[in-house]
């Protein structure tokens, strides 16, 4: 049980709170706040909690698995992610965190699949970002216990 | 045979006159066949090519009509000049001011996406809106507000028994060891390792694609 579950449950600021990890997996340098989220009810991966970006971000090869990309918007112009352009796909997912305490969070996000080349490799990490979800929830991180909290707006 | 006048007479002295004269007028008969024949290829050639040239002339004129029909308003072409410029503010102002219910849903589209490039999110989700009221009926706007649209459902559901939190810490300590491959994390414990996901699928089986398992590529 995290320090502030309580106190944040009982205010009505959030329902539910998860552990998080301080590193993406493969990536040892760099301190982030990676949530586990399950995409679509059937895939549970790790994803960067990230303001920066405006769109969640998956993997192309996670996104074919699951057949996300049917009901897709696909701009006719290029969207910079993380500072290079990419074509890709805009579409609108269930997702759903599985809290350490509390209760579950279930939403929809938007997320950019990218299209890549043939042979090219997907080498970026997900993100959950701004725009696309963090945007419609209310959160709180608390760094020193890696806790992400989260509720409804 | 002599083909030419030049030739008839050049085989003159060879012949008598009679045969000369016959051979004469048999020329000039030929000649007067091919001549009209000539002329009524030309003539041929003529009326062909004034229809070509007519149908080229309504052609271009249908194609320009076309073209000024689908060109896109002064306002566009200058929307498209800020963003290649990237001229952000001066793109927010203008989109923001052009009526687009007066204007066609593939130019407001357009502008949408000129917004989502430039990562002017709040700028495509108000065009987006003010799309979905203008061209209720057409088919990508539509489809840009189901996937922009603001309104998120969020729901709270009671919490299942998970062991997330163990495959995360896992990850986490030994992520670095399987640098560029595809991993398959269930209760703390590796499931499996591949380097595309379609195998790590296939090795894990229908039971291991839970999601209780936590699935990642590592970061090489």
């Amino acid at each position: 049980m995290a320090t502030f579950d309580f106190s944040l449950f009982d205010c009505g600021f959030a329902f539910g709170s998860v552990t998080y990890i301080d590193r993406y997996p493969g990536d040892e340098q760099n301190a982030r706040i990676v949530v586990s989220v399950t995409i679509a009810g059937g895939h549970t991966t790790p994803m960067i909690v990230d303001t920066a970006t405006p769109w969640c971000i998956l993997d192309p090869e996670i996104a074919e698995a699951l057949g996300l990309m049917a009901d897709s918007y696909a701009p006719s112009r290029r969207l910079t992610i993380r500072g290079t352009p990419y074509q890709g796909m805009l579409v609108r997912v269930p997702i759903t965190i599985q809290p350490t305490n509390g209760g579950q969070l279930a939403a929809e996000a938007t997320f950019f699949i990218p299209t890549l080349e043939p042979g090219d490799v997907w080498s970026h990490p997900n993100f959950l970002g701004l725009d696309g979800f963090l945007n419609h929830i209310r959160f709180a991180v608390d760094a020193q216990e890696n806790t992400f909290y989260f509720g409804r707006p | 045979m002599p083909a030419t006048r030049d030739a008839c007479c050049y085989e003159y002295s060879y012949r008598k006159p009679r045969e000369h004269y016959a051979e004469m007028l048999r020329c000039r008969h030929q000649r007067r066949l091919r001549n009209k024949s000539a002329g009524s290829i030309l003539g041929k050639c003529g009326r062909v090519l004034h229809s070509v040239r007519e149908y080229y002339r309504k052609g271009i004129a249908a194609a320009n009509e076309r073209i000024a029909a689908n060109l896109p308003p002064l306002e566009v072409l200058a929307l498209e000049h800020l963003a290649d410029s990237g001229k952000t503010q001066e793109f927010d102002r203008l989109a923001r001011t052009i009526d687009w219910s007066t204007q066609r849903p593939a130019h407001l589209a357009r502008v949408m996406d000129l917004a989502l490039s430039l990562d002017m999110i709040t700028l495509a989700k108000e065009l987006v809106w003010r799309g979905s009221v203008a061209f209720p009926d057409n088919k990508r706007i539509q489809h840009a507000v189901a996937v922009l649209s603001p309104h998120v459902a969020v729901k709270t559901q009671p919490a299942q028994t998970s062991h997330i939190d163990v495959s995360q810490q896992w990850l986490k300590e030994h992520g670095s060891e399987y640098k560029g491959q595809w991993v398959a994390v269930h209760n703390g414990m590796l499931l499996g390792v591949a380097p595309t996901l379609k195998q790590l699928h296939t090795q894990i089986g229908p039971e291991g694609k839970t999601a209780q398992t936590v699935i990642v590529k590592v970061l090489s």
